[in-house]
């Protein structure tokens, strides 16, 4: 009878044998996705920077970026990066950059098709003296928008544009303290990096 | 001489043995599911080790239960459907003469048995068939005149003829 019940077991794997593989598949990313969705990182606890420029050392930079901020409850920093040259550059802010970005560092020469207004968070008189007093900015029709990036900070990790770069602050961002248009409103580490990188 | 199988006997042992594996299969299923839970629940925001475990243990146990479903459960199931549906099923009653008992086993209906070659009258006509046999050891011999009842091809009774 064992010798038998072997056999069929031998015969019944022939046709059996991509159930295994597919189950195996089927779990490992099922059970990726529930952990992936039921222990997503809050999009308070990530920091997404576009960054008009080509990422040296992101490895570094996002180390860094996350030791820096590391009591402002910061686990994930995201770097969405577009080379200006590049003729995707537009497609890439606007469709990376004003959807997911909390900071976007954007050259100069890149500002005049913009409109500012539809993504950027206008800097009030009251954040400008808490955060970046006395620093440089980028006005579109009299409203202060960016601030000028002191690019010598990050230069070490990203080549950027030879040319003056602006930070603005995404407005749909939930890292603006109490300048967030959504409801929460106890993480600033946006304009902590504005304060930070800006001059 | 008379030979026969204790349908009955055989079902309740059949059905018990159904039922036990159900049962722990079922209990089997629900703790890995529980487990799993239990480790999305725990988790933390790096939630690798939880995952890598997960994933461990599901897969060992899909795996476990696509060979024991296939091989055992499949074997289990048609064996307890077999004598379940004994009782209504059409157990024909014939007249035969026995030729010879093969005794390489072979599987049939989530059974184990043997085959025996018969002898039967049809239409004036004589002719052979196979029926099987959960008997190893059947006493009878070439030439033997028998009445025997079948149900799904498988001897459940036999008398010899004087």
């Amino acid at each position: 009878m064992n010798t038998l019940r072997k056999e069929r077991i031998k015969a019944a794997f022939k046709y059996t044998w991509p159930f295994y593989i597919i189950s195996a598949l089927i779990i490992g990313f099922g059970l990726n996705f529930i952990f992936s969705i039921t222990h997503k990182t809050p999009a308070y606890k990530t920091l997404t920077v576009f960054v008009s420029g080509i990422v040296k050392d992101l490895k570094a930079f996002k180390k860094d970026t996350l030791a820096k901020y590391e009591d402002k409850e910061l686990k994930s920093v995201t770097y969405i990066e577009a080379d200006p040259s590049e003729g995707t550059y537009y497609t890439k802010l606007s469709v990376a950059g004003y959807s997911s970005a909390d900071v976007l560092i954007i050259p100069v020469s890149k500002l005049e098709n913009l409109n500012l207004s539809a993504f950027a968070l206008e800097l009030e008189d009251s954040l400008i003296n808490e955060y970046c007093p006395g620093y440089t900015f980028y006005k579109q029709e009299e409203i202060n928008y960016g601030i000028k990036l002191d690019k010598s900070i990050i230069e070490e990790y990203v080549y950027l544009p030879s040319e003056d770069c602006y930070m603005f602050l995404n407005a749909t961002s939930v890292n603006l303290g109490e300048y967030s248009k959504k409801q929460i409103k106890e993480h600033d580490v946006a304009l902590c990096v504005a304060k930070d990188w800006g001059m | 001489m008379f030979y026969s199988v204790d349908v009955s006997d055989e079902y309740k042992k059949a059905k018990s043995k159904f039922l036990r594996h159900s049962l722990i299969f079922s209990l089997i299923f629900a703790l890995i599911i529980i487990g799993d839970v239990l480790l999305v629940y725990f988790a933390s925001e790096d939630f690798t080790v939880n995952l890598i475990i997960s994933i461990i243990l599901t897969i060992i146990f899909a795996w476990g239960a696509i060979y024991y479903f296939v091989n055992v459960y499949g074997e289990i199931n048609t064996r307890y459907r077999f004598f379940k549906g004994f009782e209504s099923g059409i157990k024909p009653i014939e007249e035969i003469v026995f030729l010879k008992k093969e005794d390489e086993l072979h599987y049939v209906n989530g059974l184990y048995v043997y085959r025996l070659y018969v002898k039967y009258i049809e239409n004036l006509n004589e002719k052979e068939k196979i029926i099987y046999t959960l008997e190893p050891n059947l006493k009878y011999e070439n030439g033997d005149k028998l009445t025997i009842t079948t149900y799904q091809r498988i001897l459940i009774q036999a008398e010899k003829h004087s």
